[in-house]
């Protein structure tokens, strides 16, 4: 009996100092051997990486202002029925809307209202918001076409898997297929980005 | 840091605690046989260990330490780098006897992508570090399965600590991406 106690408590102190002294952990790695051998240790460290859903739409200048599109038939063109293109707003070409959509959320929807009046340009809606036609230079990120009504939609073609990046430049143009009485006729329209 | 050690002159705590508790192994165990045995001799043998040895720990010594990279809601993909939640401490040894001087090659396996279990996920060659001394450079994970970091000359005790950064510059699924890299230290 003496001699089991005497062999375990030894056996417990040798891999007591065995472990201080090589520190086998699953953070640190210690190999001994001859000059001639090779010798080969690890050890590990995790990475971990959180991104959160996110949307982030833009129609025109960045910020809380809102560019304008102004459309101005000559007077002896009112009404003829040859489109006139809009000017204004923030695009590199000079006229119309830089538009950046960029998303981790899903497909995207973009729906278009007009500013709740009643309808069309102008105070009593005496323009048609349908005169007015929208063009995008990118077939992955359409402009939806306006109404009166409101709630046109399109949908943006995703980057891959649930994420969106695109851009685009919306440009308009005014009908003018009709006369209508001289003035200024102003519609604001909401441009709404819509992640499921 | 670097600190080159003497061999021959230089004994590490760890040993000094290694032999003490030896010690105190072979005194318990000649108590317990000096009461049935009183006449058992004690023969003492300190070896001075293996003539050559390597050594390595990246962050904590009992656990695999993790760093954290939060991505702010108005900042995904914006290319603004995001620095991981803790810096990580990397120590490397080896020794060898003078007359059998030996190399030591740090090298990194990144070749696995962190991933968020919805399948989507994202290369650790996005991860970057700096360093703090420089003994093991600042660079960026290759992605690969063996990317040399640095290579030291026995014997030699090398410390350095890396700051790691999420390089931020491409919209990924939204979700938490784990992942893990592999560092070895070898002397063939």
């Amino acid at each position: 009996m003496n001699i089991y106690i005497k062999q375990t408590v030894t056996a417990v102190f040798l891999c007591m100092s065995s472990c201080l002294l090589y520190g086998v952990q699953a953070e640190t790695g210690s190999v001994t051997g001859g000059p001639d051998g090779n010798m080969t240790s690890s050890a590990r460290l995790k990475l971990r990486v959180i991104i959160p859903r996110f949307l982030q739409f833009q129609v025109g200048s960045p910020g809380t202002s809102v560019d304008t599109i102004s459309f101005q038939p000559a007077a002896d063109t009112v009404g003829n029925g040859v489109a006139v293109s809009g000017t204004g707003g923030d695009a590199s070409s000079g006229s119309g809307a830089s538009v950046v959509l960029r998303s981790n959320a899903g497909q995207i929807t973009i729906v278009a209202d007009n500013d709740g009046g009643s309808g069309g340009l102008g105070s009593s809606g005496s323009i048609s918001l349908s005169e007015i036609t929208a063009l995008s230079d990118s077939s992955d990120l359409q402009t939806p076409q306006l109404s009166d009504s409101g709630a046109t939609t399109t949908t943006a073609t995703p980057t891959g898997g649930e994420v969106t990046d695109r851009r685009a430049t919306w440009s308009y143009s005014y009908n003018n297929s009709r006369a209508v009485e001289p003035g200024s006729y102003d519609a604001e329209i909401v441009y709404t980005a819509v992640s499921p | 840091m670097i600190k080159t050690m003497m061999l021959t002159r230089h004994i590490s705590t760890r040993n000094i605690v290694a032999t003490l508790l030896l010690i105190s192994a072979m005194l318990v165990g000649w108590i317990a046989d000096a009461v049935t045995n009183p006449a058992a001799a004690i023969v003492f043998n300190i070896g001075n260990g293996s003539p050559a040895e390597i050594y390595i720990q990246v962050g904590r010594r009992n656990s695999i330490s993790r760093v954290r990279f939060r991505v702010a809601n108005d900042d995904v993909g914006s290319g603004n780098p995001v620095s991981g939640n803790r810096r990580i401490d990397i120590q490397l040894l080896i020794r060898a006897p003078a007359a059998s001087p030996l190399t030591g090659f740090l090298t990194v396996d990144s070749s696995t992508p962190l991933n968020n279990g919805s399948g989507a996920t994202i290369p650790v060659s996005e991860i970057s570090w700096t360093a703090s001394s420089g003994d093991i450079p600042s660079d960026s994970f290759a992605g690969t399965s063996n990317q040399q970091l640095a290579s030291f000359n026995s014997s030699v005790r090398v410390t350095d600590r890396h700051t790691f950064s999420y390089k931020n510059r491409n919209i990924y699924d939204a979700g938490t991406y784990n992942g893990q890299v592999t560092y070895t230290w070898f002397a063939p």
